[in-house]
This record gives C-alpha cells, structure tokens and sequence, in this order.
C-alpha cells in the first residue's frame, strides 16, 4: 500500500537559465492557491513539451506561515520561519515568503513562459515579492570569478543530503529550500588581488581548486560552510545558486538556493558565516556581499502538490456530512443527556 | 441560514443567546428520555430516515430474472412548538434587563420536552412505536400504599432479569409518581428514593409526560434515539409587538431490544 513519495524535480544538472519567484499570499486566496499547487504540473507539462530538449523544471516551496493558513495539520518538522542571524558586523536577514518557485530550464524563454503562466494564474491571489533572472556564467562562475557549486554532492549523496527520509516518515521524499539574494561590492572586490580572493573564497580563481587546509584562512568561505555532525562526517546541501544582474544599476549578484533534508545544516552554515566559527570568525565573504533576503520553504512531493491536505478546520465543513455543521450551527446543542 | 431563518428576525445577537441560553435551561430537566436512551446524532435536517437494515419483499421485478427487494426505514418526525416572544421585553434585555419575560419560550420548552418523552416512552401514533408499547411483558401494578413501591420495582426487575436483560437500570418517572417517591419516608425514616436507587445502582430520571413508571436497562444498545435536527430554535414572523418564535427538533425512535424496559402503572 505504501507508495515511495515522487519527490520534486530538485535534483538537476546546472542549467543554462534560472528564475526565482517568491510571492505572498494574500488573505483568503488560500482556496485559489491551492488549486494553481495541484495545477504546477500540468503548467510544466505544457509549457516544457514545446522545447522538450530544454528540460524545463520548478520547485514549487511552501512558507512556514501559508502551511498554517492552506494546510494546518502536522506540520514537517523543520518548518518554521527563518530566524535572522545577527553577526557583529554582517546579517542575514529574514524576509516574508509564501511561496517559492525553483524554474530552471536549458533556455530562458522557457522559464520566463512558465513564470509568466503562474504569476497570471495567481494574479489578485498572491504578490511577487522578489524575482530574479539567473544566467549561467562561463563555467559555473559567480560574478566575483569563482566557480560556485563544485562541491555539490553527487550520485546517491545528492538525494541523502537534499531529501527528506525516514526522520519524518510523513514528508519523507520532501525537502526544504533556503534562499538569500546577495549583492556584491565588486569594485570593491576587483581592488584585491587575486590570491587575496582565493584566500577569502578557499579556492583558487582560475582552475577552481580547494586550497590546502594549511594555506586556507579559517575565515574563508569553504571552511566556514564546510559543516561536519557529530559522527565525524560532513554534511551536505545541495546548491543550485546563479549569478544575476543590472550592469547599468551596477547591481551584481548571486541567488543562494540551498536544498537540504533538514533545515538546520542551512542554519548553520548561515550561522558559521555570519556570527562565525569560533563567533567573531565570520565569513570574509560578507564584507563584498550583502544578503538582501533570506526565506525558507518546505518543498513538498509531488502527491502533495496534486492533492494538498485540507486545513483541520475546513476539513470538518467540506469532508462531514454537511448537516451535521448545520446542527452544530444554530441548534442549542443539547444531544445526549446520559 | 439554513431553515430556521434566524437572522430574519428583528433579534440581536444577544437576544438569541439570551433565547437559547434560557432554551436549554428549561429544556436539560424535562428531557428525561434522553437521560436513559442510547442517542444518535444529530444528523442534520435533511437527515429524514433511520436505517433499519431490514428488506421487504416486492411481488414483481421490472425485468425477468430479475428478483427484488425494498429497504425499510424509520421515517423521522418533526415536532415543532411554537412561541411569541414581546419584542419591548427583548429591547429591555439589550438594555441590560435581567428579568426579561420569557414565559412564552418556557411553556414551548415544556411542551416539546413533555412531547419527546411521551413519543419515547408511549410512542406517536403512526410514527413512532414507545418503549411501554413495544415492551412484551406485562406491566407492574403500582399499588397503593406508597410503602409497597420497592416491591413493585424490584417484581419489574425481576421480569428484566428473568429475560436475560441487564443493568444497571434506570426508572423513568412521570410527575406524578416523581412528586410521590421524592416525599415518602419510608418506615425507619429513609427516603424511598434512596432505597430505590440501591436497588436500581442506575438514575431516577424525572420524566413528565409518562404515565406512572416504567423500568429500563441502561445496559446500552437497546434503545436508539436517532436525531435528525437536535432541538433549535427558528423564526417564524414578527409584527411591530411580538416576534413568532417555534422550538423544533426532528427525530425517530426506535426500540431495539423491546424487552429490555418494563412499565409500572398505576
């Protein structure tokens, strides 16, 4: 009878083009919202078929608060708002978020088509509060000249560090999705020489190579995000970050957008950044780039996208009898005297 | 709104609740059947059948070799008593008056609680078959003098025992007996409610509208108060004096063990 949950497309190869759509929902379009959650498929079915080789795909993630608002009832364990982590001198800030929409496909006419299709569908249900338009740079590059993302994990490390499992059997095969839009200083930036880069980055610039653990700062962003459990082995997210940008705004920047099975390594990494590891230690990074957002979202399977549970409150209105509301409405509720 | 058309009426939201809440005060003590009968519900109005399960023949099919056989359901009652209520008394409760006159809604209370027990107990002609109506044994006699009462009740008991029907039991009394068992003294000064209830280990559940007693299995099971509208009350129409209220409930009754309640006359 137990069917293995059919997780989300959220374990793809770079992709040439990204968007990243966060909404809120506005009061009392829960309904509407969660007709367009159980239509997504069919919105990537339509608009991916006309370029096939394009492999259009979206993570559809839900904010702490719309859960309690679309779906109440258990709640997945690790959801929760994003708590904004105050460093001595950087912050992560935490910014409102319903839903987040992952889109990555080979070209971006095919992500703009399909962004396009659900903000319309949602029009007058929720508000775009943030988007960004990512482009692969070079090879995998951000734009302060580093390859990002080299030390994703792969192969069967990539499902075991992005999905949930057994801890939460009722959401197993689900996932949650941090994401921070950061801005860079890059003239700034660009006055350091390169080795000061590496140095600040833990790898090296052009042939993107981990520098020796005796050479790389203990403030460098590797070693900072390089998290390790209690038994000794290190623990993973899955990052599908893109570079972004307004030359003539001089706006330059890159989307962070981590998967893990449980929020708490992302946590940590943007504790270990901006309080620092020992506190004070903070990720050098920081001082080129500024997080403008932060949000996190659960990201579902597909068969709870397909069919959302009801909140406990409307379940008893839709799902029971409807005359028994009707008696507990207006009747003076007597019932059993035994 | 649904059919009682409660916000049809020139009623505030405190006045309902000054409605219902005196309502289900007036309602509670009367509604003795409900103290010792298994209750269903409710179902909602539209609830207009109780299932019994059972089939009856039909002497011919649409098609041959075709066989067929019709459901048998309790049919639901609805019983309903109306009320007026003086709109100048409700204006004076909005005001913060304590001793509105409700004497209209109480008597309705009274009427359909007494109508509910009566349809449980000694059936509603042509809808409902009662507890003393179904029951196949023969009554007790309640004798005068009042001391012999225990006896009366243990003889029911027996008959009960004698059927393989359990307790504890609980007896339903109509006023009348109700006002004579709370007054006696029994020889030796004990109360003849007291000695009754250890004989019963079950409820003495005042019961207006029943006639003499009548002697019931609280076991469980046996007796199935199937309510389709719990009692609400409902709008009717106003005038520029008094707003024409109704109590109402919807309900069948079934008796699913008949020998397990005996009755006591008098």
């Amino acid at each position: 009878m137990e069917q293995t949950p059919e997780p989300q497309a959220i374990l793809l190869v770079p992709t040439e083009a990204a968007m990243f759509l966060v909404l809120c929902v506005n009061e009392g379009a829960e309904e509407d919202v969660r007709d367009l959650l159980a239509d997504v498929g069919g919105l990537i079915r339509s608009v991916g078929f006309r370029i096939p080789e394009g492999g259009l795909g979206c993570v559809v993630g839900l904010g702490s608060a719309l859960w309690d608002r679309l779906v109440g009832g258990p709640r997945p364990a690790g959801l929760h708002p994003l708590a904004e982590v105050r460093g001595a001198r950087h912050t992560a800030v935490s910014t409102p978020g319903d839903l987040l929409f992952h889109i990555r496909a080979g070209r971006a006419d095919l992500c703009f088509e399909l962004a396009q299709r659900l903000v319309e569908r949602l029009r007058g249900y929720a508000e775009v509060v943030d988007e960004v338009h990512g482009f692969k740079s070079f090879d995998e590059r951000d734009l302060l000249g580093f390859v990002d993302g080299t030390e994703n994990p792969v192969g069967t490390a990539a499902p075991a560090s992005a999905l949930i499992g057994d801890e939460d059997p009722d959401f197993a095969g689900g996932s949650y999705v941090m994401v921070q839009r950061y801005l860079h200083d890059l003239a700034a930036w660009d006055a350091l020489s390169v080795s000061e880069q590496e140095r600040i980055v833990g790898r090296t610039k052009l042939n993107d190579i981990e520098l020796p653990d005796d050479i790389k700062p203990s403030n460098s962003h590797v070693a900072l995000n390089t998290i390790v459990n209690d038994d000794g082995e290190q623990v993973q997210i899955v990052r599908y970050n893109m570079p972004f940008g307004r030359v003539g705004d001089g706006e330059f920047g890159t989307y962070f957008i981590g998967y893990a099975r449980g929020p708490e390594v992302l946590e940590q990494m943007l504790s270990n950044m901006f309080i620092g590891n020992p506190p004070g230690n903070y990720d050098r990074i920081l001082d080129f780039s500024t997080a403008k957002t932060g949000s996190l979202f659960f990201v579902p399977t597909v068969e709870f996208l397909e069919d959302p549970p009801t909140p406990p409150d409307a379940r008893s209105s839709t799902e029971e009898q409807q005359p028994v509301v009707e008696a507990s409405g207006d009747s003076l509720g007597i019932g059993s005297l035994r | 709104m649904n059919h009682l058309l409660r916000s049809l009426a020139p009623i505030s939201d405190a006045g309902w609740q000054l409605l219902d809440e005196e309502a289900r005060q007036r309602l509670a003590p009367a509604l003795g059947a409900r103290k010792v009968v298994d209750f269903a519900g409710p179902q909602g109005w539209s609830h207009s059948a109780t299932n019994l399960g059972r089939t009856s023949p039909l002497s011919s099919a649409p098609g041959e070799g075709v066989s067929g056989l019709q459901r048998q359901v309790l049919a639901l009652v609805e019983a309903r008593a109306d009320f007026e209520i003086s709109l100048e008394e409700l204006r004076d409760a909005d005001r913060g008056a304590g001793d509105a006159d409700l004497d209209g809604l109480d008597q309705a209370a009274h009427r359909i609680a007494v109508a509910e027990n009566i349809a449980v107990f000694h059936g509603w002609s042509g809808a409902i078959v009662g507890v003393t109506e179904a029951s196949p044994h023969d009554p007790v006699a309640l004798a005068e003098p009042i001391e012999q009462y225990p006896g009366a009740v243990a003889a029911g008991l027996e008959r009960l025992l004698n059927s393989g029907i359990a307790g504890p039991y609980a007896l339903a009394l109509g006023a009348e007996e109700h006002q004579r068992v709370i007054e006696t003294a029994e020889h030796g000064g004990e109360l003849l409610l007291k000695h009754l209830q250890r004989i019963l280990d079950g409820p003495i559940v005042w019961t207006p509208g029943v006639e003499g007693a009548v002697l019931i299995s609280q076991r469980g099971g046996d007796f199935v108060f199937d309510s389709g509208q719990d009692l609400s009350i409902g709008y009717d129409s106003h005038d520029g004096q008094v707003v024409r209220l109704y109590l109402q409930e919807s309900f069948s009754f079934q008796a699913v063990t008949p020998d397990a309640a005996v009755a006591l006359v008098r």
